[in-house]
């Protein structure tokens, strides 16, 4: 067929902002539909107020709009920009519940907008538990026996008649959000509210639980003409009962003999052709272990999670293919873009194991609930490719960067004890896969660790095989041992851990087995294909991959965490922008699936391996690239920068000296003294006494923080002596005996520069203003762009300061400088890398700044780039970026904002007026849409009692409803909920409810301030 | 143990013996890119005399269920992996794939770069190897030594079918079992012969279609069979898989030539050229349909490879008479196109219903 000639332009909706269940596999699968239907000459038209996106770069669309995602905002968008069509199965599950909203309203029809893709029936026909339902009994396909209910009673009916456990799954939320499995009526009571609540059509399905049985995944795609292939089969590494995005996964799946694989896989292409899908779609299944009986889970119209996975783990890029259906193109016509010599119509066949594993924020959030359920919490994953399940396994876990403890020797930080074990055992948690490994290594017996977590005893066995491995390592350390280790995937630390050896001994002894590379290729070797994609291997005896010559290599930012978000994939990809701009070949090691920088076809050769030292060091000996940069991807890639120069590498850019002495509190702490730049009192203690010395003589309140961590990770004010043995102690442990650093906590205004540096001249494209005070970790604090409570004086001196913050460190590239204004301009912090705030910038001025940052650190001048030193005009627009918090995922996660950061994203808005651009960046972050003072306030008794609360609660006139553990909360409350307080039932319900929730009280206060300040039109 | 894989063109792989350690093995080497039917395929009478290397990366993950071999026999040479999986808890294994090859006396070869193995046949194409306990001093000498095997010949129809239900006469040339299941899961009843039946033999079985099956080699050294196909052609509604495929071709006049490595794996696209559908199929063969040559005979074709464009299928318009060349009956892979079965079965009736009429 081919393409669709009645349409001229498309628009496409994209997921938003980054919040768990929903994150930056959006903007890959976005960011390739978009440039293939520009590929095929459409006029695209993008809508999404996630500026950290590459989906939203002027070079990806043709007209963007950087709006919130809500009816109102996209309807006025369509209005506008009047679209022919509109693909909706790009952005996530927000996208299609747009596309459906839009569609009852009614838009779709009056402005004659032709929906692509997938159709709305069919979107309907998988989302709606009973449409579905009925659809499976008409197809024969079992499901687990199942009722959808709306309240509670007939809930717990359903229950008794389906019999305990139970699996609860509400309708229409994001990840699984709400949904849990129930054992008793009581258990199941509390799911159900939560449920209810949270499905915006109060609609949840009770389900038989078939929880321990094996969830298989496929990636299936379906042409116009009716051509269904299987793009690619997954398999959970953790039974039935814990969220896809949550699970350990591998792909193939590796369990499932012939029969049951072919059974499987036909009925998710019955389903596929039944529900006539027209793109990507994924459809998750439940076989029994002991019998040929299987289930049918869920199935998901669109691209999501599972694709980016499945498409990385192939190299099939799903969602290209996927808008290329969309405008009537069909597979058995598009080129395999991999092969370039064979179709898109066939099943990629893989000659390597992939694993995922998911990076939880626990490690950040002690406190909040690390139990694992129907309902996700990761915030991202990594990803490993080897050429056995051990190899991709340690190598997804050097990928990690939760404990440096925990990646050398394979096992939990602390000794458990038995008990300890049972319970990580049969309560899977994300320590599940160490606990594993230290049972194994306490001598437990196989079957023994399957009973308990129900786990395939394949998978099993090996971590059995690996922690045999270690324990062939202490008891014989020979050269044959080594190199079996290292076969399978062992690191040199871990080798050298368990031997007793040193790293050069083990690697001497191992020389004669090289890492190898091999490409990703999606056919097993059978056609010749120019894929530039490869991993490493040490179960090999060839290398395809051949030096790529002028080249630079760039580390990426891993996996997604709190702290370290999208932003730092967009640098990544910007900077390989610029270096293929300035001649180049661009080289990019990165190891998380999500993302756009690890499309091969985002740079000119991707490795996608593990970001350690030991994997990038061979990397860097076969390709010999002019230089590495080190500047976007985050602290992960900093990190690296002076071991890479110990051996050797070239880092472009700001020098590693240079970046050290920004992170040396000494050295830091006499750089500002000697350019008369004030500072916080402070010092750098190791030890609690020291803390409590220092304490003393800088005086309370102050700033505690480990150094060389990542948003804000154990950082805190401590405002009384009492706290601070506490915090210390959170603060070394996170810091891993790095010192930590004290300082005198300073109430002002805050604020943050990026810079711009040739090492000689520095241009600040803005400055940014925090709404919250320095008690808010930046990242969670909502940045106004340009100032508006800072005076000309002021902002002239944070120019002056860093500018010659820059000069003195010589910066070539981008720095980030944080700032609090008080009498004087206190700096608090400079990161010598680009930091999360560049694409907010990027969008904001127009300027692409971590482009302009490459083109320095590859040369060039501020001068040839016509970059003025100094401060960039404003173009008087006013930009406002809110954080994205994900608290509703997170059960018993501290929701009051302190200097430990807790957002997941961001989003923004741009208005001409600071009214205007705040509402819109409200819309996304707060879901405040159209609230208005008279729609009131409700406050919690711990909240209100706060005095400067109560002082500003006094002055206020709109209504304020203060809550006791007592009261009855409101059914029909329609105002925003404020809460300082810690495991506040009130934050809780807002949650539940999906309310407003403000937990600073700067924040709150600049909305009702704005809120009462007529909007001008 | 180690043990050695030298190509006739010399290359050579170590790696650690498996199955039948003592045992050495020769013949054609193949790649096979399924990731799933190891069982299924190495007991696939078609990979006889041929030595299989998996592209999976790892083989024997769910063991051995005995009720899915399809043949009783094991015609392959040798078995060469990546790695070995010996660790099964598959509720349906009742053995390792190690234990079951040893018993079957089939060596195997694990622990070498099949990838790089792959891509070294990608290049040089198909050709003779041998799996040796020692390294190879003179290559035609050692390949001449080893021994062929032959296929067991099915045991005879012990009685004549009822007339109840379809009757179909299997023409075995080394069928997969799953042939014979695929036909009575659709309601058939089924006679296997020998490929030397005579017609008369054939007959005597009063069949009401002919199924020529799978079997192993070049189409070109059956031509005993060739005069029996065109009169069977003539008489019943018959269909042709594989070798059975190619054979119906060179009854017909047409040609067949080798591929250079062949089409062994799951993923196969095949286009159907009336409707433009295209489904995943397995395949097993390294000879094909020459498409020029089909163009001299009465036969049409139906179906091709969309990647290579190879003949897929044929049919001999005015009888009821179709072929394919990919493995309808799975078993390993993908089932989808079973569909085959129910044409052939149709033309049956449709046959029934002319014959009456």
């Amino acid at each position: 067929m081919p393409k669709n000639q009645h349409i001229h332009s498309v628009a496409v909706i994209g997921s938003g902002p980054i919040k768990i269940g929903q994150a930056a596999e959006f903007d890959y699968a976005g960011t390739q539909a978009c440039l293939s239907l520009k590929a095929a000459g459409y006029h695209v038209i993008l809508i999404n107020s996630n500026p950290a996106t590459i989906m939203t770069d002027p070079t990806t669309a043709d007209e963007i709009y950087l709006k919130p995602l809500t009816l109102a905002s996209v309807t006025s968008v369509l209005e506008a920009s009047r679209p022919d069509a509109l693909l909706p199965t790009l952005g996530g599950q927000t996208g299609l519940n747009l596309a459906m909203a839009l569609d009852k309203a009614g838009v779709l029809d009056r402005l004659h907008i032709q929906l692509l893709g997938t159709s709305l029936k069919t979107i309907n026909q998988a989302e709606d538990r009973a449409a579905f339902k009925a659809l499976m009994t008409k197809l024969g396909e079992p499901i687990p026996a199942s009722a959808t209910v709306h309240h509670l009673s007939s809930g717990l009916t359903v229950a008794e008649n389906i019999g305990y456990p139970v699996i609860v799954r509400p309708a229409f939320t994001l990840g699984g959000t709400g949904g849990g499995i129930a054992n008793t009526a009581s258990e199941l009571t509390t799911i159900l509210q939560r449920g209810l609540a949270l499905s915006p059509v109060t609609e949840c399905l009770i389900e038989q639980s078939i929880a321990g049985y094996k969830e298989i995944e496929f990636e299936v795609m379906r042409d116009n003409l009716g051509n269904k292939i299987i793009v690619c089969s997954m398999e959970n590494f953790d039974p039935v009962g814990i969220h896809t995005g949550d699970s350990i996964v591998y792909a193939p799946a590796l369990t499932l003999t012939d029969l049951e694989y072919q059974a499987l896989r036909q009925a998710a292409l019955n389903i596929v052709e039944a529900l006539d899908i027209k793109g990507g779609c994924n459809v998750q299944l439940a076989q029994d272990p002991q019998s040929a009986q299987y289930y049918i889970i869920e199935v998901n119209p669109r691209v999501s999670r599972s694709s980016a996975l499945a498409s990385k783990a192939t190299g099939y890029p799903i969602a290209k293919l996927a808008a290329d259906i969309a405008i009537g193109l069909n597979l058995s016509e598009i080129k395999n873009p991999v092969t370039q010599t064979t179709y898109a119509a066939f099943e990629p066949t893989l000659d390597y194991i992939v694993a995922k594993i998911p990076r939880f924020p626990f490690d950040k959030f002690p406190t909040a609930t690390a139990q694992l359920g129907t309902q996700m919490k990761a915030t991202g994953e990594v990803m490993a490719i080897g050429s056995t399940v051990e190899e991709a396994t340690l190598k997804a876990m050097a990928s990690m960067e939760t404990s440096p403890v925990e990646a050398i020797t394979l096992l939990p930080a602390q000794t458990l004890t038995t008990a300890e074990l049972i319970t990580l055992l049969s309560h899977a948690t994300d320590q599940r896969l160490w606990a594993i490994l230290a049972a194994f290594n306490q001598g437990w017996p196989l079957a023994k660790i399957g009973q308990l977590t129900k786990i395939t005893p394949f998978f099993l066995s090996k971590l059995q095989h690996i922690n045999e491995l270690t324990q062939a390592l202490t008891n014989q350390p020979t050269t044959n041992q080594l190199l079996t280790a290292k076969k399978y995937g062992f690191s040199t630390v871990t080798m050298a851990h368990y031997s007793g050896l040193t790293a050069a001994q083990v690697d001497a002894a191992t020389a004669d087995q090289p890492l190898v590379y091999k490409m990703v290729d999606t056919c097993a070797g059978e056609f010749a294909s120019a894929t530039p994609y490869f991993y490493s291997t040490a179960f090999g005896r060839t290398s395809e991959s051949q030096p790529l010559g002028h080249s630079i290599l760039v580390i990426g930012s891993g996996p997604i965490r709190i702290g370290q978000g999208i932003e730092f994939d967009y640098t990544t990809v910007h900077c390989v922008q610029a270096i293929q701009q300035a001649g180049y070949n661009a080289i990019v090691v990165n190891n998380n699936p999500e993302t756009v920088s690890t499309d091969f076809s985002s740079s000119d050769k991707l490795y996608f391996e593990p970001l350690t030292l030991e994997r990038l060091l061979p990397i860097i000996d076969l390709e010999h690239p002019l230089g590495v940069i080190v500047q976007f991807g985050g602290q992960t890639a900093i990190n690296l920068a002076q071991a890479l120069a110990d051996h050797g590498v070239k880092i472009l850019g700001t020098s590693v000296a240079a970046t050290a002495m920004t992170e040396d509190r000494q050295q830091f702490s006499d750089l500002l003294t000697t350019h008369g730049i004030a500072q916080a009192t402070g010092t750098t203690v190791t030890t609690l006494p020291a803390a409590q010395t220092a304490a003393e003589k800088i005086g309370y309140p102050l700033l505690v923080r480990p150094s060389f961590v990542l948003g804000g990770r154990a950082m805190a004010v401590v405002h009384q002596a009492s706290e601070l043995t506490k915090v210390v102690k959170a603060a070394v442990a996170a810091g891993h005996g790095a010192p930590i650093l004290m300082d005198r906590y300073l109430a002002g205004i805050e604020c943050e520069v990026d810079l711009l540096s040739d090492g000689h001249d520095v241009c600040i494209p803005g400055i940014m203003e925090h709404v919250e005070g320095a008690g808010v970790h930046s990242g969670d604090s909502i940045a106004i762009y340009p100032p508006q409570r800072l005076s000309k004086q002021t902002q002239a001196k944070i120019i002056k300061i860093a500018t010659a913050l820059g000069q003195a460190l010589h910066c070539v590239g981008m720095m980030n400088i944080q700032f609090v204004v008080t009498d004087d301009v206190y700096v608090i912090d400079v990161n010598p890398r680009a930091s999360r705030t560049v694409p907010f910038m990027s969008k904001v001025t127009g300027l692409a700044l971590a482009q302009l940052a490459t083109h320095l650190i590859l040369g060039q001048t501020l001068t040839e780039l016509h970059l003025p030193t100094g401060c960039y005009p404003n173009h008087g627009q006013v930009a406002v970026k809110a954080p994205v918090f994900s608290f509703n995922k997170l059960p018993q996660m501290p929701t009051k904002l302190s200097p430990e950061m807790k957002s997941t994203g961001e989003t923004m808005g741009m208005g001409t007026t600071l009214t205007t651009a705040w509402q819109a960046a409200m819309a996304d972050s707060y879901h405040v849409q159209a609230w208005q003072t008279h729609d009131g306030l409700l406050v919690d008794q711990v909240t209100a009692h706060d005095p400067i609360v109560a002082k500003w609660l006094s002055t206020l006139t709109l209504p304020v409803t203060i809550v006791t553990p007592t009261t009855t909360l409101p059914t029909d409350f329609h105002g925003i909920v404020f809460s300082l307080a810690t495991n506040s039932s009130v934050a809780t319900w807002a949650l539940n409810h999906a309310l407003p929730l403000f937990t600073a009280l700067d924040t709150v206060k600049m909305l009702v301030s704005l809120a009462a300040t007529p909007v001008v039109a | 143990m180690q043990k050695y894989l030298t190509l006739a063109d010399g290359t050579q792989w170590i790696g650690t013996a498996f199955g039948d350690r003592s045992i050495e093995g020769a013949g054609q080497l193949v790649f096979n890119t399924g990731m799933t039917g190891y069982q299924e395929t190495v007991t696939d009478p078609s990979y006889l005399n041929q030595l299989i290397a998996f592209t999976a990366p790892l083989i024997g993950n769910y063991g051995i269920d005995p009720t899915v071999n399809q043949a009783a026999t094991l015609g392959t040479q040798a078995v060469i992996v990546h790695e070995l999986t010996t660790f099964s808890d598959h509720y349906t294994s009742r053995q390792t794939f190690d234990n079951f090859l040893t018993i079957h006396h089939v060596p195997g070869l694990q622990g070498i770069d099949t990838r790089e193995l792959t891509i070294h046949l990608r290049q040089t194409g198909t050709q003779a190897a041998i799996l040796s306990n020692q390294p190879i001093l003179n290559f035609d000498a050692k390949f001449a030594s080893l021994p062929l095997k032959a296929l067991t010949p099915q045991s005879l129809p012990v009685a004549l079918p009822k007339p109840t239900q379809p009757h179909i006469v299997v023409i075995d040339f080394g069928e997969k079992t799953a042939i014979t299941t695929a036909l009575i899961k659709r309601g058939c009843q089924v006679s296997i012969l020998p490929a030397t039946s005579s017609l008369k033999r054939i007959q005597a079985y009063q069949p009401d279609g002919i199924l020529l099956s799978n079997g192993p080699g070049d189409p070109q050294q059956y031509p005993a069979a060739l005069p029996l196909i065109r009169q069977l052609a003539n008489r019943y509604p018959l269909a042709g898989i594989c070798l059975g495929h190619q054979l119906l071709a060179r009854a017909f006049g047409a040609k067949t030539y080798q591929l250079t490595f062949g089409h062994h794996g799951l993923n196969h696209p095949v286009k159907d050229l009336a409707t433009g559908q295209v489904w995943m199929t397995a395949q097993n063969h390294d000879f094909a349909v020459d498409p020029a040559s089909v163009t001299t005979t009465p036969l049409q074709i139906t179906t091709i490879e969309l990647n290579d464009g190879s003949v897929e299928g044929l049919r001999l318009p005015g009888r009821p008479v179709i072929s394919v060349q990919f493995h309808p009956e799975a078993h390993p892979g993908p089932l989808e196109a079973g569909q085959f079965f129910d044409q052939f079965i149709q033309m049956l009736h449709h046959q029934e219903v002319s014959a009456n009429a």
